[in-house]
C-alpha cells in the first residue's frame, strides 16, 4: 500500500484555533439559550418566514459546500479519472464537517425538537413529503461520509495492527460505500430544490420553476468542484505547501462545462416561461438575479479558458465566484425571492447569526485538527 | 366550532355577504348566485348557508369566476366578487395545488424506491469496474 497522503503535524492549538474556539463558545451559549427559551427568543422567524438563516445557510449552503466529496467521487470513481484521486481525501473531510453540522443544525431549527426522533420511526413517517426524503437522505449520507473518512483515520494509526485490519476490510466494501455516497447526494440535493416547488406563487418566477431540482443538483456539483479548488489553494497558502495547480486547474475546466450547461438551461427556462422581463424591473429580485448570474458568468469565463485558469490568481477568483454564485442562488430561491404576503418580513437576528458563525468556526476547527493529525492532504513529492 | 359557533365575520354580517357552511353547500349557493339574473329580486341567506333568515334584494352582477372552486387545487373559502379577484389582492393560482405538483415529482422519482435501487446498482457496477481495474493506493 503506497500512501499518497500525509499528515501535516505541528501544533493543533494555535492563535487562529483559539479565536475559532471563542466563536464556538459564543455559539454554544446561544444554542443553550435557544433550547431553554425557544426559537422566538433567539430568531426573527415567523409563520410567514418559518425558514431563515439556519436553513438557508447551515443546511442549503452548508451541504452544497460539503459537496466536494460528492463531486470528486463522481469524477474519480464514475468517470474513471484517477489522476484526481489525491484530492479526494481532503474533499471528503470538508464534506464530513459540512454535512454533519448541517444535520445537527436541523435540530436547532425544529421547534419541537423532542419529537424529532419520530423521523427515524418508519410507521410515523409521511413518505409523500419532500422534507422527509431530504432529512433521511442527509442523515444516511452523514453516516456514509464518516465511513468514507474512516480509512484516513485508521491510516493515521497504521502501527496498530487492528487498525490496519479494519482498514483493509473497509476497503473491500469501498464500491458499495462510494456508490451510496454518490446516490444519496444526487437524491437530496435535487430534493432541496423540490422543497420550494410547494411555495408556488410565493416564490418569484425568476426562481420558481419545475426545473428547481435540476438547478439545485447542478449548482451543488459545481459548488463541490469549486470548494475543492478553493480549499486546496487556501490550505497550500496556510500550511506553506506547494500549490496543486495543474491538477486543480483541470478540475476547473470540468466545472466550467457544467456551469455552461447550467446557464444555458437557466436562461432557456426563463425564456420559455416568458419571465425574462422580470430581470429588468430594477427591484431587489432583479438585482439579486443579475448578481447571482454575473457570479456564474465570471466563474464560467475564467474557468473555460486555459489561459486564465492556469494562473493561480484567476483560479482562486473563479472558484470564489462560483461559491458566491451557488450560495446566492440558494439564498435567492429560499429567502430573497420568497414573499409570503403582505405584513411579513425577515432579517436574521444577531443571535441567529452568531449561532451560524459558531457552526462555521466548529467546521474550520475540525478541518484544522484532522489535516494536522491524519493523512488527509496529498503527499508532497520531493524531487 | 364544537359548540355550534362559527366565525364572527359571518355571525355579524347583516347582508349575507359572508356566510358559513359546508363546502358543498357553499358551492351550490355560489352557483345559484352566479345564475341569478342581475336587476331582479332574489333571496340571500344570512349568516349561514342553511339559514332560514333571508334578505331580499336586487341582484347585482358578479364576475363569472368562483375563486377557490379550482384555484390552487380548490380551497375551503369561496369568493364571489363584482370585480376581478386579482384586483382584490388575491393571488392568481393554477388549478393544480403546488403540494400536488411536488407530490407528483416525489412519486414519479421514488415510486417503490425502484429508480433509486436501479441507479444504485448501476453506480455500484461502474465503481466496482473502475476500482478493480486500478492499482489502488
Amino acid at each position: 500500500m503506497v500512501e499518497e497522503s500525509q499528515s501535516l503535524g505541528g501544533k493543533v492549538i494555535t492563535k487562529p484555533f483559539m479565536v475559532l474556539a471563542a466563536l464556538v463558545l459564543v455559539g454554544v451559549i446561544l444554542m443553550l439559550y435557544r433550547y431553554l427559551f425557544g426559537l422566538g427568543a433567539v430568531t426573527n422567524l415567523s409563520d410567514g418566514y418559518p425558514w431563515g438563516l439556519w436553513i438557508t445557510y447551515d443546511v442549503l449552503v452548508g451541504t452544497a459546500l460539503g459537496c466536494g466529496g460528492y463531486a470528486m467521487a463522481l469524477l474519480v470513481y464514475i468517470f474513471n479519472r484517477w489522476e484526481y484521486h489525491p484530492l479526494v481525501r481532503s474533499a471528503i473531510l470538508t464534506s464530513v464537517f459540512g454535512y454533519t453540522l448541517a444535520g445537527l443544525a436541523i435540530f436547532l431549527d425544529i421547534g419541537r425538537y423532542w419529537n424529532g426522533y419520530n423521523l427515524f420511526l418508519p410507521w410515523h413517517v409521511n413518505f409523500n413529503s419532500v422534507l422527509v426524503e431530504v432529512a433521511l437522505c442527509i442523515a444516511a449520507y452523514v453516516a456514509i461520509l464518516w465511513i468514507e473518512l474512516a480509512p484516513t483515520v485508521l491510516a493515521g494509526h497504521h502501527q496498530n495492527p487492528k487498525a490496519r485490519e479494519a482498514r483493509e476490510s473497509l476497503e473491500r466494501w469501498l464500491p458499495v460505500i462510494v456508490a451510496l455516497g454518490i446516490l444519496l447526494p444526487t437524491m437530496h440535493q435535487s430534493s432541496l430544490g423540490t422543497l420550494m416547488i410547494i411555495a408556488g406563487h410565493k416564490l418569484s418566477p425568476l426562481w420558481q420553476t419545475g426545473l428547481l431540482p435540476l438547478f439545485f443538483l447542478l449548482s451543488a456539483i459545481t459548488m463541490g468542484f469549486a470548494v475543492t479548488i478553493f480549499e486546496s489553494i487556501l490550505s497550500s497558502l496556510a500550511f506553506k505547501r506547494p500549490f496543486e495547480t495543474p491538477m486543480i486547474a483541470k478540475v476547473g475546466g470540468v466545472m466550467a462545462w457544467i456551469i455552461g450547461v447550467y446557464l444555458v438551461i437557466r436562461l432557456l427556462d426563463l425564456l420559455v416561461r416568458g419571465q425574462m422581463g422580470l430581470i429588468f424591473q430594477g427591484n431587489l429580485n432583479s438585482f439579486m438575479f443579475i448578481l447571482e448570474n454575473l457570479c456564474y458568468l465570471v466563474a464560467f469565463i475564467l474557468m473555460v479558458q486555459p489561459a486564465s485558469r492556469d494562473q493561480l490568481r484567476w483560479l482562486f477568483v473563479a472558484s470564489t465566484a462560483m461559491l458566491l454564485a451557488g450560495s446566492l442562488y440558494r439564498f435567492n430561491a429560499f429567502l430573497v425571492g420568497f414573499n409570503p404576503g403582505p405584513g411579513w418580513s425577515y432579517f436574521p437576528a444577531l443571535p441567529e447569526i452568531f449561532i451560524t458563525l459558531g457552526i462555521i468556526a466548529l467546521e474550520l476547527m475540525g478541518y484544522l485538527y484532522f489535516v494536522k493529525r491524519y493523512p488527509v492532504l496529498p503527499k508532497i513529492e520531493h524531487a | 366550532m364544537a359548540q355550534g359557533s362559527y366565525p364572527a365575520c359571518c355571525e355579524f354580517c347583516p347582508n349575507g355577504g359572508s356566510i358559513f357552511g359546508d363546502v358543498q353547500h357553499l358551492l351550490e349557493e355560489a352557483k345559484r348566485r352566479l345564475a341569478l339574473e342581475p336587476g331582479k329580486m332574489a333571496a340571500y341567506p344570512l349568516h349561514r348557508v342553511d339559514s332560514r333568515e333571508m334578505r331580499h334584494r336586487i341582484v347585482t352582477p358578479y364576475q363569472k369566476h368562483l375563486f377557490g372552486e379550482k384555484d390552487g387545487g380548490g380551497s375551503q373559502v369561496l369568493i364571489l366578487a363584482g370585480v376581478p379577484c386579482d384586483k382584490l389582492g388575491l393571488p392568481i393560482l393554477p388549478d393544480e395545488s403546488t403540494a400536488a405538483t411536488s407530490e407528483t415529482i416525489m412519486h414519479s422519482l421514488y415510486k417503490g424506491m425502484i429508480a433509486p435501487y436501479v441507479v444504485l446498482g448501476a453506480l455500484f457496477y461502474i465503481v466496482y469496474k473502475n476500482t478493480t481495474k486500478q492499482d489502488l493506493p
